[in-house]
C-alpha cells in the first residue's frame, strides 16, 4: 500500500488514479469533521467537494509544501470553508414573506432537516459517543446538548445554570480531553 | 435584522477548531468503515474534476484548464 506522499507524488507526476486512491483513503474522515461542524448533508458535501477542489488544483499547479498529514492538510482547507459559510450566514439579512403571492419558504432547502438527515448526523456522533462517555458528566453534558440536542451555547447555559463562558469552557475542555482520551486509551471507534 | 450574532459567530468557529483538533488526532483507520461518508456523485464529480484538470505555463504564470 502507498503512503499518501508517495501518492501525492504520482498525482503530481501525472499518475491520475493517485488521487482517486487518495480520496477514498481519507473521504470519510474529512466528510465527517465538516458534517459535525454544519450539521447538515446537502452543506456538508458542497464544503467538502470545494475542499479536494482546492486540494486537486493546488497539487496539479505545483504549489503543494509537505509539511504534514495529507487528511490534516485538506481538514485544514474544509475548516476554513466552514468558516467562509459561518461568517456569510452571519451577513445575511431576512426578508419578509408578506407581499408575495406564493410561499417563498415552501421549499425543500429550506424544510427542516429530514428523519433522513438526522439520522445520518447521529451515526456521525456514533462515531466518537464511545469517546464522550467517558468524559466528566459536566462535559458530557454539554457536548450531548450541543450536538444531540442541537442546543446554543446560550440555551446550554440556561438550561445547566452556568453562564455562556463556563459552558464554553467546558466544551472546549471536552474536546481537549477527547483527544487526550484517544491517545491513552488507544480506542478503535470503527463501527461493527 | 436577524443574523448570527458575533458572540455567536466567535463560539462557532471556536467549536469547530476544538473539533478539527479532535478529528486531526483520530487515526484515519478509525473511519474505514463509517457509515457517514460523501454521496458517491460527489466523490465522482471530484474524480472527474482531477482528470479533466490540466495545468500549463504560459508566459510565466501557471494557467488551469479543464479538458472534457
Amino acid at each position: 500500500m502507498y503512503s499518501d506522499e508517495r501518492l501525492i507524488e504520482e498525482f503530481i507526476g501525472g499518475r491520475s488514479v493517485a488521487i482517486d486512491v487518495l480520496i477514498d483513503r481519507h473521504k470519510n474522515k474529512i466528510f465527517s469533521y465538516i458534517l459535525v461542524c454544519v450539521k447538515q448533508q446537502e452543506l456538508a458535501e458542497d464544503i467538502f467537494q470545494e475542499a479536494f477542489i482546492r486540494v486537486v488544483k493546488t497539487l496539479k499547479q505545483g504549489r503543494y509544501q509537505d509539511n504534514g498529514k495529507f487528511s490534516s492538510w485538506v481538514m485544514r482547507i474544509g475548516h476554513n470553508l466552514i468558516i467562509d459559510h459561518y461568517r456569510k450566514q452571519k451577513n445575511q439579512s431576512t426578508i419578509s414573506n408578506d407581499n408575495y403571492d406564493y410561499d417563498l419558504f415552501n421549499s425543500v432547502k429550506l424544510a427542516d432537516d429530514s428523519v433522513e438527515q438526522k439520522i445520518i448526523y447521529d451515526q456521525v456522533l456514533q462515531d466518537v459517543a464511545k469517546l464522550v462517555k467517558l468524559l466528566p458528566d459536566n462535559q458530557r453534558e454539554v457536548v450531548e446538548m450541543r450536538h444531540y440536542m442541537d442546543l446554543s451555547f446560550k440555551e446550554i447555559a440556561e438550561e445547566t445554570g452556568v453562564s455562556i463562558n463556563t459552558a464554553l469552557g467546558r466544551m472546549r475542555y471536552a474536546l481537549i480531553n477527547l483527544r487526550r482520551l484517544m491517545e491513552e486509551h488507544k480506542l478503535s471507534l470503527t463501527l461493527a | 435584522m436577524n443574523s448570527t450574532s458575533t458572540q455567536e459567530l466567535i463560539l462557532m468557529e471556536q467549536e469547530a477548531s476544538w473539533w478539527l483538533s479532535v478529528y486531526d488526532n483520530m487515526p484515519d483507520e478509525t473511519f474505514a468503515c463509517a457509515d457517514v461518508k460523501p454521496s458517491e456523485l460527489v466523490v465522482q464529480k471530484i474524480k472527474g474534476f482531477s482528470k479533466a484538470l490540466t495545468t500549463f505555463t504560459f508566459l510565466n504564470q501557471t494557467e488551469s484548464l479543464l479538458i472534457n
